[in-house]
């Protein structure tokens, strides 16, 4: 059982943020893309209704840094969703199959490992488009990574376990063991992989729309808010303090939570 | 014209196998050209040292020797060579016709499963039954080896059942396939002697109601004479001696066995007070 002190703060601190992306929005009177003419770079509270102040358009930072919030969180969830997918996949039958498939696989993993992600989110971005849609592919693809290598040395630890070696004499076939009696005994790898990955996620999404690979103008992410305020960090510093306050919150409670998860793990595991 | 009775086909013959393990200097010679057989409907035992390699010949009878053994000679199970065999034919044989019992069943149990699905999933497996009949089958069995309340057990994890109870889960699965050879690699280890009395009478008398071959793998003397009609002692790899159990026993040849006699003889007598 993860000790509940040390996962409070984390989650109480995330699940504020969750709750401030998905009704945050709803509560102000502004929509985010909607411009305010007679409000431009107003700062915080100077302006009627504008909470966070307006950008160099007069769009509401508060509506703009929601949504940013949310396509930060969702991007990252359907991220993670497919690297889980795609990293168990390849890890299991890595982990299970014989030494040549398993060979090639990992061969897969580092060629892929030493390519520059930059590259291959460009490749990805271009071959897909831009949008909510192909960022977290392009994340996905360096996502599934680790993944897939921790899942591999998982399940060849537990290829020799005694109950692992009685479901093979049993005559079960191959994908029985690997869904019914390997997967169900990954969950705790995979949930603090998962946790660990998240924040690196938020990061990389962040980065890329800073430097105009991942969401673009007029649609509001982390990164681009970042990218915006950075251009008018002397005239208006909060379009960057904000959305940088708010990158930070974010990333330090879910590496904080994945930590929790992983220090339980590990002493399960000793 | 009389014909001659040919001798019956033996269910396992095992004939010149070596198995060796990679190992850091040289190779580790674990079975070294053993030769053993097993008719239907027999009990042998399987004894020796800790270290003689049993464990290792149980395991390269269900085709489950590490990846990087090497090995030679030819296992045969009812006529089939399992050697080289290819893996399909393999996981048709494994609980269909070779069950093996676990010297650990809190190990060889998943722990994640309740008893009823790991005893289903071996009907599954082999095209035995559907949904709606594998349940009764399961509780068939689970009654056949003295378990109680057979359908509540069906719904218990390994870690709701005490060491005796989870023994009778584990040769319940092991039967599930109705084999005709069953490997019981030290089923009795680790259990309290009533309980290893216990499993001892249901394997016998599973063994005599099924016909069960059985190759019960200890090194405990006093319980291979109480279960097996023929007794293989294993040192070094090798079968050293091999005859009936009582012969053995009385007439000991080999150095080997008479060290496992006395061995088993001064634990008796510090046992009784």
């Amino acid at each position: 059982m993860i000790a509940a002190r040390k996962v409070r703060r984390p989650l109480t601190l995330l699940l504020i943020l969750v709750g401030v992306a998905m009704i945050g929005g709803l509560v102000s009177p502004w929509a985010p893309e909607q411009i305010d003419w007679e409000h431009i770079t107003m700062a915080p509270g100077t302006a009627g209704h504008h909470w966070f102040g307006t950008d160099r358009l007069g769009r509401d930072l508060w509506a703009r840094l929601c949504a940013g919030l949310r396509l930060s969180l969702v991007t990252t969830l359907v991220a993670s969703a497919i690297s889980v997918a795609l990293g168990t996949t390849v890890g299991l039958i890595a982990g299970y199959a014989r030494r040549g498939v398993d060979e090639l696989l990992m061969h897969l993993v580092d060629g892929l490992y030493a390519l520059p992600y930059v590259l291959l989110v460009i490749i990805v971005t271009t071959r897909v488009g831009t949008g909510p849609g192909s960022l977290a592919l392009a994340m996905a693809t360096i996502g599934w990574l680790p993944l897939a290598r921790a899942t591999r040395d998982e399940t060849r630890r537990l290829r020799s376990a005694p109950f692992i070696e009685a479901a093979i004499v049993m005559g079960l076939p191959p994908w029985t063991i690997l869904s019914r009696h390997l997967l169900p005994n990954l969950g705790g790898l995979l949930l603090v992989q998962t946790a660990l990955l998240a924040p690196q996620f938020i990061l990389l999404e962040s980065f890329l729309s800073f430097l105009g690979l991942g969401m673009t103008e007029p649609a509001a992410s982390l990164g681009n808010l970042l990218s915006q305020g950075a251009q008018s960090l002397e005239v208006a510093p909060w379009l960057e303090l904000l959305p940088a306050s708010t990158l930070v919150l974010l990333v330090a409670s879910l590496m904080r939570l994945g930590e929790a998860y992983r220090d339980d793990h590990d002493a399960a595991a000793a | 014209m009389t014909m001659t009775p040919q001798p019956p086909e033996p269910l396992l013959e095992v004939s010149h196998f070596s198995l060796r393990l990679p190992a850091p200097e040289r190779e580790l010679t674990v079975i070294d050209s053993l030769d053993l057989s097993v008719n239907r409907g027999e009990r042998l035992a399987l004894v020796g040292a800790s270290g003689a390699g049993k464990s290792q010949l149980a395991l390269a009878i269900a085709a489950l020797s590490p990846a990087e053994a090497r090995c030679q000679g030819s296992i045969r199970f009812e006529g089939q060579a399992l050697t080289g065999a290819p893996a399909h034919q393999l996981r048709a044989l494994r609980g269909a016709r070779i069950g093996l019992i676990h010297q650990q069943p809190t190990l060889a149990l998943a722990p994640h499963l309740t008893i009823g699905r790991q005893l289903m999933e071996v009907l599954y497996a082999h095209g035995r039954a559907r949904p709606a009949t594998a349940r009764s089958a399961a509780i068939d069995r689970l009654e056949s080896v003295g378990m109680p309340d057979p359908a509540a057990m069906l719904e218990r994890y390994p870690h709701e059942l005490s060491g005796g109870l989870l023994q009778r889960a584990m040769i319940a699965i092991a039967l599930m396939g109705n084999p005709s050879l069953l490997i019981a690699d030290e089923p009795t280890s680790g259990l309290d002697p009533s309980v290893q009395a216990t499993v001892l009478t249901l394997l016998d008398r599973l063994c005599r109601s099924e016909g069960l071959g059985l190759i019960f793998i200890t090194h405990d003397l006093s319980v291979a004479a109480a279960l097996c009609e023929r007794i293989a002692v294993m040192d070094a790899g090798r079968i050293v001696e091999t005859g009936e159990t009582a012969t053995v026993l009385r007439q000991p040849q080999q150095a080997c066995t008479r060290r496992l006699i006395a061995a088993t003889a001064a634990l008796g007598s510090r046992a009784r007070p």
